[in-house]
């Protein structure tokens, strides 16, 4: 069998600003992930641009790309992506070591309300709580971009809601451009801009206006 | 192919990276294991082939002269069962363009048909023609030492009188197998010829019509050898007998056998640390394969699969493994026995070698290798298997970790995020970590092991050479002189100083223990011959009784105050009781030392000397032996520097032959724990290295993670390395222990420094291919992927 060029994404033009939260909604294979592993540096397009600020990114090497999200981007994945033998404050601490301007380890954990079980390991965690340790260690950093794909993916309802607060509660007190991967609907209700996308292209962008807390949501 | 059939191959496809280098442990083990035990093999087997052939005598000895009927009173002892009678005589050879001292040894072929025993093998030519004078065989090492070829001729000193022999013949016998003068270390091709001649000439020469100072015999197969040779030194004491010896003190037999013997602790000891080592490897190796195929595992019983069923698939996993390995090993094992044993052959001039490969050697290789794989496989098999399907397919419960001992001793603050993972990684996996550890040291062990002898040997030549032999040159004389001698000796240009001893060949009894050796007759504050105690200081001979080698008191089991019954060998027919006072540290030979005039008491000449040792300006050395060639007094010289270089030139190829083989074993092995150990954590570290690479650490940054467990666990084992090493070492010296050598241990720094390099660089060799696949790491996979 030859390979088989698929494209994951066509004609996309989109701009994310700073202090908004964004929803990327869309069905599986629709291209969300493929767009925010380009956002976040974790890939590139094989044609197009993409810049940060004022950062090419389009043809970044290996190195740039890990600097870039070094500095500048914090990730929040589906399955909390922790590292088993650190514990709740040693995971955000192995990102806040390696950062310009970090938070303390401490202070991300509270921005998560997780200030009493720093020093967990994440086998003795919930997934609701490893997930939301996830996220002080996405942000610790003080990041300008936060990426999270599904972060409630693989949570219950209720527990997804209080990671959904988690996020928004960072959105409004550092001012970060949240990108949040959703196949959700639902959780479109927090963002400023809905984005939906289908077979690779950006098929409708909602603005927002009136936005839901997570505490009103279920799912 | 049925769909498992298909999976099985697919999967060994995708982990051929670890496949190889699992294949590539039972490939060194069995492969060292079938080398080494094929050259033992095939040296034994090559060695009895050629004793048999050409009829290598039981019993052998030297007399002064007897008349040529003796013989028929030692045909009639019991259990004779061929008698040859000869003529044998040191004599000096001069060789053009070689300035050395060059001695030989001459020894006589029947006049009219080829000897009972000890045959001849010719290389080239013919036997001399009967009763010719002047035609030899020569010794087939020392003519193609300088180049001779049939139809040369080769100046000899024969008693006295110069003759200009002429070559007819060049060949061996199982006589010679090791040709070296008496007494040294080492085969000296170059220095020391071995001639035959027909004997009437020789008689001639020598002054022995109607006479022999040499007899071989064979014996039957049940005859008692010991009975045989009193019964003989019975018949041959009126005729100036030295006593006679069994084959195995037959100088050339006994040095093979030495050399086997300890050519087989090595085959012996070696292999199986490899293939142990391969073993244990193995079994951990396999175990953590089948624990990734865990959830698939779960997936095929899903679907109905029987235990039985999924067990075969495993078990024809990994047979598929251990063929791989097995034939690399017969193969490789195959190819470097027969040049190993060719290198031996060489070494010890056999006519021929016999390549032999036991079958059994094979067979036990594969079964070490196959029930390591085996066993390593079943636990984890059995425990996948075991199993609910349902509970299988779902990923192992995250592991809990705990802080390592070095941050609850308190040292937390100082360590960052990544040195606590390696730490906690290792404290979580400690027996894998350990087993690493122990794989990695037995790799640095044997790289020790491999050239200790080396060393020890150099640290014997040290001391017993330097330390104890300040002579330059050592001379011994054809018959007991005037100690006039030496005064003439002394006035030579270019010497010194000069002292003279005494050494008589004698039987030492006690109880029923004889052994044959010798007394050395020494004066009181002797300058350039040392005896040197248990702890290498220098003590005088007593004024009354003998110094014995410690080994040869083990030997006799006296202890210090006993005395021994002492019969002297030296024609004179007189015996003696010594006491023992004390005993002494040597590691080669085995003697006793006396004062010279205590022992000249003993013996009817009293102002006589048999031997003399120089100190001497060695830019004079050639012509102070070339005139002590020329006295007819002087029958062997010795350079003590030209023992030393000779001993190292002969040995160097060997030694250097052996280190490589075990040094490329030894790499080999460190880099396959190395590296599995690393593909191991890689696999089951990858999405938590990857994560941190999407969180933007740099490849550098995880490597660390990963590459520093492993830097801590080859920085433990090297030390760890090196206590295995001395400690092996220890159990080979204490085993080779031998009437020859007592090899002492030592072990050079640059032996441990070695083994270090080698293991360090197979780390790195891993360490760098680690790095490789870390760079390709699929960060985006991870992200979707649950563990």
């Amino acid at each position: 069998m030859g390979e088989v060029r698929v494209k994951a994404l066509r004609g996309i033009d989109l701009d994310i600003y700073s202090n908004e939260v964004v929803v990327l909604l869309g069905a599986s294979g629709s291209g969300k992930s493929t767009l925010v592993n380009i956002m976040g540096g974790l890939d590139t397009a094989t044609s197009g641009h993409v810049t940060y600020r004022d950062i090419d990114l389009t043809n970044a090497s290996e190195k740039e790309l890990t600097n870039f999200r070094r500095l500048n981007v914090g990730f929040v994945f589906q399955f909390y992506n922790l590292i088993p033998s650190l514990t709740a404050r040693e995971n955000v601490a192995i990102v806040t070591e390696i950062a310009d301007d970090p938070m303390t380890p401490e202070d991300a954990l509270s921005l998560v309300d997780l200030g009493d079980r720093m020093d967990h390991f994440p086998a003795q965690l919930s997934g609701g709580e490893q997930q939301r340790i996830a996220i002080a260690r996405a942000v610790a950093k003080n990041p300008d971009v936060l990426l999270c794909d599904e972060p409630t993916g693989a949570l219950d309802s209720k527990t997804g809601v209080v990671v959904l607060k988690a996020l928004q509660r960072v959105n409004e007190n550092l001012g970060t451009a949240t990108v949040l991967i959703t196949h959700n609907v639902v959780i479109g209700g927090m963002a400023d801009r809905i984005i939906n996308l289908h077979d690779g292209k950006i098929s409708e962008i909602e603005i927002n206006e009136d936005k839901t807390s997570p505490d009103e949501m279920t799912w | 192919m049925r769909a498992i059939n298909k999976k099985l191959l697919r999967d060994l496809s995708s982990m051929r990276g670890m496949v190889l280098v699992i294949a590539l442990m039972i490939t060194c083990g069995a492969a060292t294991y079938i080398t080494f035990l094929s050259t033992l093999d095939s040296l034994r087997e090559t060695q009895q082939s050629y004793y048999q052939d050409y009829y290598f005598a039981n019993v052998f000895a030297s007399l002064k002269r007897a008349p040529n009927s003796v013989s028929e009173q030692i045909r009639e002892i019991e259990g004779v069962n061929r008698v040859e009678t000869r003529i044998q005589s040191g004599l000096n050879l001069e060789v053009e363009g070689f300035d050395e001292t060059v001695t030989g040894m001459v020894i006589s072929l029947p006049d009219e048909r080829e000897p009972l025993l000890n045959r001849l093998y010719l290389r080239e030519g013919r036997l001399p023609t009967p009763y010719t004078e002047n035609e030899i065989v020569l010794g087939d090492g020392f003519a193609e030492e300088h180049g001779f070829s049939i139809g040369d001729k080769l100046q000899a000193v024969i008693n006295g009188k110069e003759k200009t022999l002429s070559i007819v013949g060049i060949g061996l016998s199982p006589e010679f197998i090791y040709q070296g003068q008496p007494g040294s270390l080492s085969p000296d091709l170059k220095r020391f010829g071995i001639l035959w001649m027909r004997r009437s000439p020789l008689a001639a020469a020598y002054d022995m019509k109607g006479a022999f100072n040499n007899v071989v015999l064979s014996v039957t197969r049940d005859a008692g050898v010991e009975d045989i040779i009193t019964q003989l030194d019975l018949i041959l004491e009126a005729y100036g007998g030295l006593g006679a010896i069994s084959r195995e003190n037959q100088n050339s037999h006994f040095f093979i056998s030495e050399e086997l013997k300890q050519l087989g602790q090595t085959a012996t000891i070696i292999p199986t640390i490899f293939i142990a080592v391969a073993a244990f490897l193995l079994n951990v190796v396999i175990g953590r394969l089948i624990k990734t195929q865990r959830e698939q595992v779960g997936i095929l019983k899903a679907f109905g699969y029987r235990n039985r069923e999924i067990g075969t698939h495993f078990v024809l996993l990994i047979s598929v493994i251990v063929l791989i390995g097995l034939i690399g090993g017969i193969i490789f094992g195959y190819y470097l026995g027969q040049e190993l044993s060719a290198i031996y052959a060489n070494f010890y001039r056999f006519p021929y070698l016999k390549f032999v490969i036991n079958p059994w050697d094979v067979v036990v290789a594969a079964i070490i290798s196959a029930l390591a794989a085996y066993s390593g496989a079943y636990f984890s098999v059995r425990d996948a298997v075991a199993l609910p399907p349902a509970e299988a397919m779902r990923p192992e419960p995250p592991k809990l970790y705990h802080r390592s001992i070095l941050e609850k001793l308190g040292a937390a603050k100082y360590l960052d995020q990544p040195t606590k993972m390696v730490l906690r990684q290792i404290g979580r996996q400690r027996v894998k970590f350990i087993f690493g550890i122990l794989g990695v040291a037995f790799a640095a062990a044997l790289m020790v092991v491999g050239r200790m002898s080396n060393d020890s040997v150099k640290y014997l030549i040290e001391t017993d050479f330097r330390k104890a032999q300040p002579f330059d040159l050592g001379v011994s004389f054809r018959d007991n002189i005037s100690d006039h001698a030496l005064m003439e000796m002394v006035r030579m240009p270019g010497v010194y100083y000069g002292e003279a001893h005494r050494t008589v060949p004698v039987r030492m009894i006690y109880n029923h223990r004889r052994h044959l050796t010798s007394i050395q007759g020494y004066p009181q504050d002797m300058k350039l011959r040392k005896i040197l105690d248990e702890h290498e200081q220098p003590v005088n001979v007593p004024e009354g009784g003998l110094l014995l080698t410690k080994k040869l008191g083990e030997i006799l089991k006296v202890q210090a105050g006993d005395t021994l019954a002492i019969e002297f060998l030296d024609g004179s027919r007189e015996s003696a009781k010594i006491e023992v006072a004390g005993f002494i540290k040597q590691f080669i030979g085995l003697s006793g030392y006396m004062d010279i005039d205590e022992l000249s008491k003993l013996l009817p000449d009293r102002r006589v000397v048999s031997g003399a040792y120089l100190l001497i300006d060695r830019s004079f050395e050639e012509e102070i032996t070339a005139s002590l060639t020329e006295s007819p007094f002087v029958g062997e010289i010795i350079s003590k520097q030209k023992i030393i270089q000779r001993f190292y030139d002969s040995t160097a190829q060997t030694w250097l032959i052996m280190a490589l083989f075990i040094s490329l074993f030894a790499g080999a092995m460190a880099f396959s724990v190395v590296y599995n150990n690393a593909r191991i954590s890689l696999s089951e570290r990858s999405r938590e290295l990857a994560s941190l690479r999407v969180l933007g650490f740099r490849r550098g940054e995880i490597s660390y993670i990963l590459l520093g467990e492993l830097t801590v666990l080859v920085l433990l084992a090297i030390p760890v390395g090196f206590l295995f090493g001395a400690g092996l070492s220890w159990f080979i010296v204490w085993s080779l222990q031998t009437e020859l050598y007592r090899i002492p241990m030592n072990i050079s720094r640059a032996t441990f420094a070695l083994s270090a390099v080698v293991v360090i660089v197979s780390a790195l060799l891993s360490g760098m291919l680690i790095r490789r696949r870390l760079n390709r790491l699929d960060l985006i996979g991870v992200l979707k992927t649950r563990e």
